[in-house]
């Protein structure tokens, strides 16, 4: 082995705060995104119109709203793909540390002290 | 602004058309309001004249009611807010602009902490690894920007939306004004002859909003706003302008029927160019899918038994 | 009612002849009050007043279209300080026909006949022993009668001449 234990639960530590914090909150970002972005659902009565001005709903309307679904779909798969590559990083994390007991401690001792450590520190 | 009362003024316009058709056939009103036959045509003569006429403009209220109940532009506030909510979430690098409005989006600095997530992965090897951090992780803040983009399209198309209704409201109300003066003049000795702006025709403006593609090349993808808040955009349409004259009460209702004709196909084209402009972003963004969106990571569906594996995996510890 | 109903009713024209012995103001559409210089009244004649009423017609008139043509400005959010030179055969005989129109008005007691041909040329009468017979402010109201029905008459004619012409 290349590596000490104590290196090696320091990378497992920075590997489960990637998928543990910063990957998570990133997806939450991208999810509050989409959700705002099909939330606008809910105004698309102000598009009504009576039948002499291109009624119910205008030309605008339907390409307007498929675009919008499009982008929707984009940004959600975005949210998800972080949040299952950060269920990855963490889940890493456990099956390597299963194989140093060692690193496992240095992992858990990490935890602990950094409990503070914002994602951006 | 008193869009509110186009209907109101819709009825003044029928009452002041039959007033000012009855006088050009001699009538005189009384200060009450009450209309008197010239002598000669006898009282049932005269009643028949004053039942005809007012059929002949009995559509007047009918020509204004589809306009009095147009959306209102306040209504898609929360589809904007929406858009915008998005785009503070998605605004990341240096100053972060509305590509169609030019205002700043402050940034989200959240997004930084993928600098974070690729300093953990520095010293893992494994395929899996690697290509999330080659196709996710470094193109992060490209494929964040195009999407922040496309956001910011849709956005522009709500403005241009609201723009349409803001114009098409204060247009109407001013065919009804105008209409409304034309009769009120009808009397005088001058001549009737007056000019409708159709601003509404000039409410939806192009403005280019740029995507990068395959790491490098830049696209502008075809967006509108709304002509009175787009940066750069090409000259905006002139409002089409409509010289109108009427020197009877009928020759004023049709040319107001002329004018509210004009407001309709002109609010009909300004919609298309939103329709046009959203067909064809969504038409790039269904092609080019791969540069707004990362294709799913192996990573992302790693498991146990194969999360250290070298080729799905981190591969060697 | 609309902003230019509104304008041409709360309308107020003011004119004066050149000498100042007699000033007009028109209220409105058709309320037409006189004043005289004190003193001018009674000892002027007929010939006088019928002379210095013409040319306070005619000023009083141009004040009234210059009002109106501010009015109809702002009713229609453009600037409108007159009409163009009619070059369609009928707005060319709608001219022709309105300049040669002639609106009348006559006093309750007919001491007073006031008449206008196409708003331009104005004729006015007063019954010989007017001044000696009645005092100014009778003289005033007499005036008044007959420019009220005067305006009532032109307007009622060019209804009729528009819809003969382009009705």
């Amino acid at each position: 082995m290349s590596k000490s234990s104590d290196e090696l639960g320091a990378e497992l530590y920075e590997l489960w705060f990637a998928g543990e914090r910063r990957l998570p909150a990133i997806a939450e970002e991208f999810a509050t995104a989409a959700s705002r972005v099909g939330g606008s659902m809910n105004g698309e009565s102000a598009f009504w119109r009576p039948s002499e001005l291109s009624g119910p709903y205008g030309a605008a309307r339907g390409p307007w709203v498929s675009f919008r679904d499009e982008v929707y779909d984009i940004l959600k798969e975005t949210a998800d793909n972080l949040d299952l590559t950060g269920e990855a990083l963490s889940l890493a994390a456990r099956e390597y540390a299963k194989t140093d007991r060692a690193a496992a401690a240095k992992l858990e001792q990490l935890k602990h002290q950094n409990a503070d450590v914002q994602i951006l520190d | 602004m008193s869009y509110e009362q186009l209907m109101q003024h819709a009825a003044e316009i029928e009452r002041l058309a039959v007033k000012g058709a009855l006088e050009q056939k001699g009538f005189v009103y009384d200060p009450h309001g009450n209309p008197h036959a010239p002598t000669d045509i006898g009282e049932q003569g005269a009643q028949d004249i004053i039942d005809m006429t007012a059929k002949q403009f009995s559509d007047v209220q009918s020509m204004f009611s589809p306009f009095a109940s147009m959306p209102d532009p306040n209504a898609f506030g929360g589809m904007r807010d929406d858009m915008l909510a998005a785009m503070r979430e998605l605004s990341t690098g240096q100053t972060p602009t509305d590509p169609i409005t030019g205002l700043g989006v402050e940034a989200n600095i959240t997004l930084d902490a993928m600098g974070g997530v690729g300093d953990a992965l520095l010293d893992w090897h494994g395929k899996a690894a690697e290509t999330f951090k080659l196709n996710f992780v470094e193109p992060f803040d490209s494929f964040t920007r195009n999407q922040f983009m496309l956001v910011a399209i849709l956005k522009g198309g709500i403005e241009a939306e609201q723009e349409i209704w803001k114009n098409a409201r204060a247009n109407a109300d001013k065919i009804a004004h105008d209409a409304i003066t034309a009769l009120e003049h009808m009397g005088d000795c001058g001549k009737n002859d007056w000019t409708m702006l159709f601003t509404v025709g000039a409410s939806v403006a192009a403005v280019g909003a740029t995507v990068v593609t395959g790491g490098t090349a830049i696209i502008a993808l075809t967006a509108v706003g709304a002509a009175s808040q787009v940066v750069a955009a090409a000259a905006p349409d002139d409002p089409p302008k409509t010289q109108f004259s009427g020197e009877t009460a009928e020759a004023v209702i049709s040319q107001v029927r002329e004018a509210l004709s004009t407001l309709a196909s002109e609010i009909r084209k300004q919609e298309q160019k939103i329709a046009s402009a959203m067909t064809s972003c969504s038409s790039y963004v269904v092609a080019h899918r791969s540069s707004f969106v990362a294709a799913r990571p192996t990573l992302a569906g790693a498991t146990a038994s194969t999360v250290r594996d070298s080729q799905s995996g981190l591969g060697e510890a | 009612m609309g902003v230019l109903a509104d304008r041409l009713d709360s309308m107020h024209v003011r004119a004066a002849t050149p000498d100042g012995t007699i000033s007009g103001r028109l209220n409105g559409r058709t309320d037409v009050v006189l004043t005289f210089a004190p003193g001018y009244y009674d000892k002027c004649s007929e010939r006088d007043l019928e002379r210095r009423l013409a040319t306070l017609a005619t000023l009083l008139w141009a004040g009234r279209m210059r009002a109106f043509y501010a009015a109809l400005s702002e009713a229609y959010e453009q600037t409108i300080t007159g009409e163009d030179r009619p070059i369609s055969p009928r707005d060319v005989e709608y001219a022709e026909l309105r300049d040669a129109l002639v609106a009348q008005g006559r006093s309750a007691d007919d001491r007073i006949t006031v008449s206008v041909r196409g708003m331009r040329e104005w004729n006015i009468r007063v019954k010989d022993g007017t001044v000696r017979e009645i005092d100014e402010h009778a003289f005033a109201a007499a005036v008044g009668e007959a420019a009220a029905e005067l305006i009532r008459d032109q307007f009622a004619q060019i209804a009729r001449l528009k819809n003969r012409v382009y009705g």
